[in-house]
């Protein structure tokens, strides 16, 4: 693949729970730490379990946002990272001269919006989408920083993140739009600790990512952002983005394909736009959310890609949970260090690998000197699969 | 040169969310098919302003009455904003890329521009754009809704009237899956 045409990233930004920024986050995932704790408000709200990775209010400091706007909050914070990251934010926090705003576009992945505005109506009786829909994310973040140019929201639920990423490299690669910060963002949702409990979808004890004896997820919550450009436009690119392929299972509301064919058509379809071959991948940065039938398909679907020795896999989801809409941008967050490092991070919360997967899980952190490219993979309830591309910047 | 055909319905008010309204739009979509193109050289977009917030209110609603621990979990994937794609990728039998932009118009826009862009770098042959929206806005108390839909196909050949009907193209007719170099 040709790195001189491409889109790179420029910049990112986090926010987890495992850290208020990147460097936190990426810091907690290589020591192997998870952020799994219980919660003992979940537990006295009546909460069937009251696990979770959420971001701790020390990250806020005295400033800690109200439930109903804690997505926008989430949203701001890791872009405004992301875009000081690129030096592209000014003294006073809003666009420096060296791009026009107008020519800069906001693309957000996410699952419903800011759950704690549905969750408050239940009190109010009051609902607004104006002011609680997906599109808040998208809106917030470019009113803050001064960007001008098309917002768009990519409601893709648990592969949000790849969604957006891609179609705001698609937009940067045609011209449309200079410069694109593109992210996923996810606040903590009661209503998803609600269903995916009563799905009997999480894990009661944190998630264990291809583990031996996993039992489900763990809910998450954070923001992911990285700023994109042109390659001919910087100097400063910190990864090269490759392609993004897509699938549809078309197979059930919920579950995936067991034979994991959907995801392995979204991963070959990544590899084809990417001009790669499977040799050329050195890491795959999983979607791996713990959940026995998921982690499964995911496992046959890189041997249906990679054949009998797929390159080495880990989730982040074992140290951050499962932040939904926001799990794959921070998964291309931690694409962009790992390339940086030429370090693989460790898939936390597994003590061991389920044999039966025959996948090379990396229990510790790896370091790779030959790490050129890495294949990112979100998939989303309703069968909505994704795998994304991230180069090692020349 | 790639074409347009379109065609748009309205639904009587539907009580509850979710389902209800998933099932109206798969018997929609069933008029039309077998005239919708499926398979894996067939991209979805679908845009909605609102799809799942009613199913997250009525879902949140019911929990709270229940208790969160005895909640019933069968509405809670119709919260998500991408379940109606979900559905209607399995209605139609599309298993290329299938995404959904959320937001008003502009989101119809988009998901119409990225539907052109994917004809255009190849990586279908042919694209339905589907807009889902409520003819009124979400409301805490779960009122009935009306739903309009909204189905355009593109790709090459269907040409430019903009309406879906009995004289669709044959490449449409009896459209058989479609296999090829994007299958696993």
């Amino acid at each position: 693949m040709s790195r001189s045409a491409q889109v790179v990233v420029t910049g990112t930004g986090a926010v987890s729970a495992l850290g208020g920024d990147a460097a936190s986050t990426w810091d907690g995932i290589l020591e192997g730490r998870t952020a799994v704790r219980h919660w003992p408000d979940l537990a006295a709200e009546g909460h069937s379990l009251d696990v979770a990775c959420r971001v701790d209010d020390s990250v806020w400091g005295d400033d800690v946002p109200d439930v109903r706007v804690r997505g926008r909050a989430l949203a701001r914070r890791a872009a405004r990272e992301a875009l000081e990251d690129a030096g592209l934010l000014g003294p006073d926090g809003r666009l420096t001269g060296t791009v026009e705003a107008a020519r800069v576009g906001v693309f957000v992945g996410t699952t419903m919006g800011e759950s704690g505005a549905y969750e408050a109506s239940a009190a109010t009786g009051r609902f607004d989408l104006d002011d609680g829909g997906s599109q808040v994310f998208a809106d917030s973040v470019a009113s803050a920083f001064g960007l001008q140019g098309p917002r768009r929201t990519l409601g893709t639920a648990c592969a949000a993140g790849n969604y957006a990423i891609g179609a705001a490299a698609r937009a940067v690669a045609s011209g449309r739009v200079d410069v694109a910060l593109a992210g996923g963002v996810e606040p903590f949702s009661r209503i998803a600790m609600v269903g995916f409990a009563r799905m009997r979808a999480m894990a009661p004890d944190g998630c264990a990512p291809f583990g031996l004896g996993r039992r489900g997820m763990t809910l998450g919550e954070g923001a992911g952002f990285v700023v994109l450009r042109r390659a001919g436009d910087t100097t400063a690119a910190r990864a090269v983005v490759g392609g993004l392929g897509l699938s549809a299972d078309a197979h059930h509301p919920t579950a995936p394909r067991e034979d994991g064919s959907g995801m392995a058509a979204a991963m070959r379809a990544a590899l084809a736009a990417s001009d790669l071959s499977p040799d050329d991948i050195g890491w795959v940065s999983a979607h791996g959310t713990g959940t026995p039938r998921s982690d499964a398909a995911e496992s046959l679907a890189l041997h249906t890609v990679f054949g009998q020795a797929p390159p080495p896999v880990s989730s982040i989801k074992g140290a951050l949970g499962h932040a939904l809409g926001a799990a794959t941008a921070l998964d291309a967050v931690t694409a962009v260090r790992s390339l940086g490092m030429r370090t693989l991070p460790p898939n936390a919360g597994v003590a061991q690998v389920d044999p039966t997967l025959d996948v090379d899980v990396v229990l510790s952190a790896r370091e790779v000197p030959d790490l050129d490219w890495v294949l990112s993979c979100g998939f989303a309830f309703g069968g909505l699969n994704s795998a994304l591309v991230l180069g090692r910047a020349a | 040169m790639n074409g347009t055909r379109a065609q748009q319905w309205t639904s009587a008010p539907l009580d509850g969310a979710g389902e209800a309204i998933a099932a109206w739009v798969a018997a929609r979509l069933g008029e039309v098919d077998p005239a919708l193109p499926h398979g894996d050289l067939v991209a979805l977009h679908v845009a909605t302003p609102d799809s799942g917030s009613r199913e997250a209110l009525a879902f949140w609603r019911a929990a709270q009455a229940t208790g969160y621990a005895l909640a019933a979990p069968g509405a809670f994937p119709w919260t998500l904003s991408n379940s109606a794609t979900g559905r209607i990728s399995l209605a139609l039998g599309v298993t290329g890329p299938c995404t959904t932009w959320v937001g008003g118009p502009e989101a119809s826009t988009e998901a119409e521009l990225a539907a052109r862009l994917d004809l255009d770098d190849g990586l279908v042959e042919s694209a339905v754009v589907v807009t889902v929206a409520g003819a009124d806005p979400p409301d805490a108390a779960g009122s009935p809704v009306r739903v309009v839909l909204t189905v355009t196909v593109l790709g090459p050949d269907v040409g430019d009237d903009r309406c879906l009907g009995d004289d669709l193209h044959p490449r449409f007719r009896g459209a058989k899956p479609v296999r090829g170099r994007r299958g696993p």
